[in-house]
């Protein structure tokens, strides 16, 4: 389509809406839990675990079935949106089973002071002797690929790529929204134009991206006392499969709406961003070889790939537990104390 | 997709989650059973400490605080089962932090002399124990006359480092908010006095020198409450008179008792 002089100022102008919008969110991003985390201590304050056993024993009496609640409303919601087909119930659910990754930019010796209160509904899953925060491992990946070349430079990243991927995260879902809204106040029957003839979720993507960098973030904060991080990887990555599930769920209901219109679309665009042909062929061989198609397209399909997916990843993370890597306090300290040395803290 | 087929799937995959999540769990296998695996346990300082022959006694006064640092050592394959420590001092009060601790951990046992005690010699048994097994370590200190009149000077020297380390090194997590609990130490060494103040995370060791400018110094060394036995940070203040900077030091080997 040729761009008129009005078309290319609109869409500058948006643009750079996007970007003052992205600027901001991002410093809330890292902001808010900081302001957020100083008032809640006065309410939840920080108990030392080696001095003070008793109270954080305590604590966690009332803490645990509280956590594991949560943990239930949570499971609850995301269930019943997608067996309803409310969508939004589901979104919710999985933002508040993102949520408690926020509790990692508190730094305090028992996890739950302050900010970390949050993390309540990780309770369940905080069990020193199984590592169960690690089940998600294999999410690293792309960080480890991106980050230890630099480091072997002696160059740091850790921290500018998390703050990069939360800002490019938000970018793309910012420029999602307002490409979304522009599409509703032009009456058009589907959205199918600028960002969404590159992504056709691209608020999902933004938003699986943007909590990537917040993971990110918050496996690389340091606990006081010597204690080490366990991530959250694990709840990233239920959280990302649960978008995925009510991306696909969508995309399911719009075809049953408009085949032909949906079809043409999705011919154009990628599901979520577009990956070269064989990675695109590795990443749906599980579906392909589970449902003999290329995609699920009934509610028991898609929670036959969910389940399917979410083993198969925990079962690619499991090495990461078995072999209790990386070594020393965990990912907070991967690669290394110094640029160009890798290797644990606790090696040095 | 038939109902039967969801379910062998979702059942194929519950069973292959839970066990993972099992083998996880699973205690590593070794001959002896975890709860009774060897170990020692080791005290620092040794006291009292074999000089040419002779016995030489560290010393305290009345309501000083003697703090023994307690590690141990797994003689066979890292345990996932603490070990408990105790301690028995006769003409003492004795607490002890971290009583739980696996390898790489500290203990601290504090032993505090009673009035009944000055002239006396104090003795520490350090015990571990882990199910069945138990090692033990016997520490001698002797109890002197004297009390602590150091405090007001080492807290004003104290006051000076913390405002430069909040500022200068926020990675340490000290602020002027930090609440420090000081007990007197060496109290037979005169020129240079010593003094030990602890917060919830640091040992703090802070030493000066009683003499005239430009000799005045003060320095301190820090060490990690709880996973360090010895200091892992050390300033100094070259002259106190002249208000100098406090400046990064080499770090002592060991703790000072």
């Amino acid at each position: 389509m040729e761009l008129t002089r009005s078309r290319t100022g609109l869409l500058a102008g948006i643009s750079l809406l996007a970007v003052v919008f992205t600027v901001a969110l991002t410093f809330a991003t890292l902001q808010l839990p900081v302001v957020l985390g100083n008032w809640l201590s006065k309410y939840f304050p920080d108990i030392h675990p080696v001095i003070e056993p008793e109270r954080v024993a305590e604590f966690m009496a009332v803490a645990r079935p509280v956590g594991y609640a949560c943990l239930a409303v949570i499971a609850i919601l995301i269930v019943a949106g997608i067996v309803t087909g409310k969508r939004k119930l589901s979104i919710l659910g999985s933002l508040a089973f993102f949520l408690p990754t926020f509790g990692y930019f508190f730094a305090s010796m028992f996890f739950l002071a302050g900010l970390g209160i949050l993390r309540v509904p990780f309770v369940p899953f905080w069990d020193p002797s199984t590592n169960l925060m690690n089940f998600g491992d294999i999410s690293y990946l792309p960080y480890m690929a991106l980050v230890y070349p630099f480091w072997l430079g002696g160059i740091d990243i850790r921290e500018v790529i998390s703050w990069l991927v939360i800002g490019i995260g938000l970018f793309i879902f910012v420029l999602g929204t307002i490409t979304w809204f522009y599409g509703r106040l032009q009456r058009r029957k589907a959205v199918d134009f600028w960002i969404y003839r590159h992504s056709r979720h691209p608020q999902y993507l933004g938003f699986v991206i943007w909590s990537y960098g917040v993971m990110l973030f918050a496996a690389q904060q340091l606990v006081p006392m010597g204690g080490s991080n366990p991530g959250a990887s694990l709840l990233w990555l239920l959280t990302s499969l649960v978008i995925v599930w009510i991306a696909l769920a969508e995309e399911n209901k719009m075809r049953k709406e408009d085949r032909e219109a949906y079809l043409q679309y999705r011919a154009h665009a990628p599901f979520m961003f577009r990956v070269p042909t064989f990675v695109s062929a590795v990443l749906t061989l599980p579906i392909k070889l589970l449902l003999k198609k290329s995609r699920p397209e009934t509610g028991k399909e898609l929670v036959a790939t969910f389940a399917v997916y979410t083993t198969l990843l925990i079962l690619l993370s499991s090495p990461f537990v078995f072999l209790d890597w990386p070594p020393g306090i965990g990912w907070s300290d991967w690669p290394g104390f110094i640029p160009g040395l890798p290797g644990p803290i606790m090696n040095l | 997709m038939s109902n039967k087929r969801l379910a062998a799937i979702l059942g194929g995959c519950i069973a292959v989650i839970v066990a993972i999540v099992a083998i996880a769990a699973l205690p590593p296998a070794s001959g002896e059973t975890d709860e009774n695996s060897a170990f020692h346990i080791d005290v620092i300082p040794e006291t009292p400490e074999d000089i040419n022959g002779e016995p030489f006694f560290k010393y305290s006064v009345v309501g000083q605080h003697f703090v023994f640092l307690v590690t141990i050592t797994d003689e066979g394959q890292e345990s996932e089962v603490p070990v408990h420590v105790s301690a028995t001092a006769p003409g003492a009060e004795v607490v002890i932090y971290c009583k739980d601790i696996f390898e790489g951990e500290v203990a601290e046992v504090v032993v505090i002399p009673t009035p009944a005690s000055i002239g006396a010699t104090i003795e520490v048994t350090i015990t571990g124990t882990r199910g069945s097994v138990t090692d033990e370590k016997v520490a001698s200190f002797e109890v002197a006359e004297g009390e602590d009149d150091r405090q007001e000077y080492a807290t004003e020297l104290l006051d000076k480092f913390v405002s430069w380390l909040a500022t200068n090194h926020p990675e340490l997590g000290i602020t002027a908010d930090t609440t420090w609990n000081g007990t007197m130490v060496s109290p037979v060494w005169l020129v240079v006095s010593h003094y030990l103040f602890f917060s919830e995370e640091w040992e703090l060791h802070i030493e000066w020198h009683i003499m005239v400018p430009p000799y005045d110094w003060a320095k301190i060394d820090l060490r990690h409450r709880f996973d360090e036995l010895a200091p892992s940070y050390a300033f100094e203040i070259s002259s106190v008179d002249a208000a100098s900077e406090p400046v990064p030091m080499e770090v002592p080997e060991t703790v000072w008792r």
